[in-house]
């Protein structure tokens, strides 16, 4: 394991951030790529960051309620369920 | 379009007391709000509770909605505030998280390695998932939250600082350390190499 002391500025830190929050416009992401290219601590982190969202996503389908969740649901609220 | 006046209609009716429309407003709603629920509980008898207020609420109050957000985002808000009311009360929390220790100067992290091919066969797959469901498991619930919010749900930063009630800055500093203690979690169980020192 590599323990690592990165010492970037705030802006560089903040332009990571945002572009992992896809918040970033189109010239501060001209900025990231061109410090990205140089720094490759950077591009690992911002890749390896993706991937872990990616994948959480991947396995987060919407879960189904199952039917007998649905039914007390239902009776709680005093509603008719259709099927 | 054509779904929202419908749905407007449905709002329009079940408030004068159509009880069929309230029954389809329910069960077109009740997916999405007990897999948030069940995301950021982690317990289904804990996300079925959140789920029964949220609608019970949503019966009492219906006549109070707007119509400015759509139904589902006025739900999500009712259902996520339920969700850290329950939280808060739960006296297991995770404080003694690894998180904890994250400083602002590591931002990148502990691991700083790079993925090599991270999932290409199915074993590989199902380790992820279970290594991402400990994980997020055990992040303490101030941070799951945001990272959910954030990352998996899509809202913006500021509707996330809204809905928590917290500023803008603790919110992005929040989601750092979630993904930095989710990448460091699933970082144990890649196949990784040292970047090469620059």
């Amino acid at each position: 394991m590599n323990s690592h002391q990165h010492n970037h500025n705030d802006h560089i830190i903040d332009l990571v951030q945002k572009h992992l929050g896809r918040d970033l416009g189109a010239k501060a992401k001209g900025e990231l790529k061109h410090h990205i290219e140089k720094c490759p601590d950077c591009k690992v982190y911002v890749d390896s960051v993706e991937e872990t969202v990616k994948l959480y996503k991947s396995i987060d389908n919407e879960t189904d309620i199952p039917m007998d969740v649905s039914k007390r649901l239902f009776k709680v609220l005093n509603l008719k369920k259709d099927s | 379009m054509s779904n929202q006046l419908d749905e407007k209609i449905l709002i329009k009716n079940a408030v004068n007391g159509d009880q069929n429309a309230m029954a389809i407003l329910v069960e077109s709603h009740s997916a999405p709000i007990y897999s948030l629920a069940i995301k950021m509980l982690q317990n289904e008898e804990d996300a079925e509770d959140i789920l029964q207020e949220t609608f019970i609420i949503m019966i009492k109050k219906l006549n109070t909605f707007s119509g400015k957000s759509s139904l589902y985002t006025w739900l999500y808000r009712i259902a996520t505030n339920l969700t850290l009311g329950k939280l808060r009360s739960k006296t297991i929390v995770n404080q003694d998280s690894d998180i904890n220790n994250l400083s602002e100067s590591s931002y990148l992290g502990k691991d700083i390695r790079k993925w090599i091919n991270p999932i290409e066969e199915e074993q590989d797959q199902s380790l992820m998932k279970s290594c991402l469901e400990q994980a997020i498991s055990k992040l303490p619930e101030s941070y799951r939250s945001v990272f959910i919010m954030r990352d998996v749900e899509k809202n913006s930063t500021r509707q996330t600082a809204e809905i928590l009630g917290l500023s803008e800055a603790n919110v992005k500093v929040r989601l750092m350390r979630a993904r930095l203690y989710m990448r460091d979690r699933l970082a144990e169980n890649m196949k990784c190499v040292d970047v090469i020192p620059s």
